[in-house]
């Protein structure tokens, strides 16, 4: 067998495959005219799919990039918050000073009647309020973000001494008027059972 | 054993691009992409000229796998099929495999859709009668050939195109074309043969 003529009818033809082609040829195409139909058009595609997609990318990209940056400066702001309010570490003293409301403190009645602290109170109040309320979830949901910033105290040295002077004396009241109060309290109600008084020694 | 050899290189080969070709294959491409640019600008004499080059393949094509006299229907089917949705045709340079693929699938849905048929062959008062009955014959045996083989035996010996021309026009590699023809041959040779003994035997047992 012949395998050039086969392949691309070079060489020596083989007659065999000469006889195939001779009796085969008869069913062999007859142009015939293509009738296409004058309504349809050809159409040339338009491909905007790759660059609709990449414009889509880019925008999801920096949409995503913006909420990033949102969400990490509120969780950066918050604990900066936190860290301005908690005391230095190495003076534990002042912690309760730091927190607790002035009004408390019998000896500070200045900062108990400041209209200052008053009106932050009252505010903070509503505040509470309006988070309370079902109605305003969005906004207790945004408080709770946002942790209010309350104004911090600056302490000096010389302050410190007076609150621990002043701590002091507290201290020494409340353990005088706790002697004069059991002492009160003996003589209204009389000795003790086990209590001997006048007792002599005999012999 | 050899159909499943030729199935998986045809796999193979229609999945390769056509730019895998030899040097004179590769000169030709670019004339069927500017033929389907030229369309797809509004150009349709282009289209005509696609139909003039590549309606062999597609004739070859059908005939290897459905009743002749349904061939010619089918041809213009599916170049008019190929009219409407040229403009989904990514690689301007692959008409040929696309339109052989179109081709392929018709033929299977003819296959799916239509029921038994019986093929009535035409009564010709020609000369050529007997020789037309003949190629009805061997063209059945070379129809129960794989399928690898057969389209492309029949793109070489009923259409007369060469090996690379089919390479060319169906994507498949030459190496792929030309191992394909001479197994089919082998094959058909084999078919005609046994057939022909078969009939020597039975004109032996009448005498």
């Amino acid at each position: 067998m012949n395998d050039d003529y086969l392949w691309d009818r070079t060489g020596e033809p083989d007659p065999e495959i000469k006889e195939l082609e001779e009796v085969l040829g008869t069913l062999r195409y007859q142009p015939q005219p293509l009738e296409l139909p004058a309504a349809i058009r050809p159409v040339r595609e338009r491909r905007y799919f790759p660059s609709l997609a990449i414009a889509a990318a880019i925008v999801l990209m920096i949409l995503a990039a913006g909420l990033w940056l949102r969400v990490h400066r509120s969780q950066t702001r918050g604990q900066y918050e936190i860290v301005n309010r908690q005391p230095p570490s190495g003076d534990k003293s002042i912690q309760p000073v730091a927190k607790a409301s002035p009004a408390s403190s019998p000896g500070n009645q200045f900062i108990a009647n400041d209209p200052d602290q008053s009106s932050s109170k009252e505010e903070h109040r509503k505040r509470r309020r309006r988070a309370a309320s079902p109605a305003n979830s969005f906004a207790r949901k945004v408080d709770k973000q946002r942790v209010p910033s309350e104004p911090t105290v600056a302490i000096s040295p010389e302050q410190r001494e007076a609150v621990a002077a002043a701590k002091e004396q507290l201290m020494l009241a409340l353990r005088l008027v706790s002697a004069k109060l059991s002492l009160a309290q003996r003589k209204t109600q009389g000795p003790l059972p086990g209590n001997i008084r006048n007792q002599h020694k005999v012999g | 054993m050899c159909e499943v050899e030729a199935t998986a290189d045809l796999l193979l080969m229609t999945s390769q691009k056509p730019s895998l070709a030899t040097a004179p294959e590769a000169a030709q491409l670019p004339a069927e992409a500017l033929l389907v640019r030229a369309f797809l600008d509004g150009d349709r004499e282009s289209f005509s000229t696609l139909y003039g080059q590549f309606a062999p393949l597609v004739h070859g094509i059908l005939l290897a796998r459905v009743p002749r006299l349904e061939v010619e229907d089918l041809v213009q089917d599916i170049f008019l099929h190929a009219y409407r949705k040229l403009h989904t045709l990514r690689d301007a340079a692959a008409f040929g495999p696309w339109i052989a693929m179109i081709a392929r699938n018709r033929a299977m849905d003819f296959h799916r859709c239509s029921h038994e048929m019986v093929e009535i062959t035409e009564e010709h008062a020609s000369d050529d009668r007997g020789r037309r009955v003949r190629a009805e014959e061997i063209l059945d045996v070379i129809r129960s050939l794989p399928e690898a083989y057969r389209e492309t035996l029949v793109l070489r010996l009923v259409e007369g195109m060469t090996g690379p021309e089919i390479a060319l026009r169906t994507g498949l590699t030459a190496a792929s074309v030309r191992v394909n023809l001479h197994r089919g041959m082998k094959k058909l040779r084999e078919q005609l043969g046994i057939e022909e003994s078969a009939a020597r035997a039975q004109s032996e047992a009448r005498e």
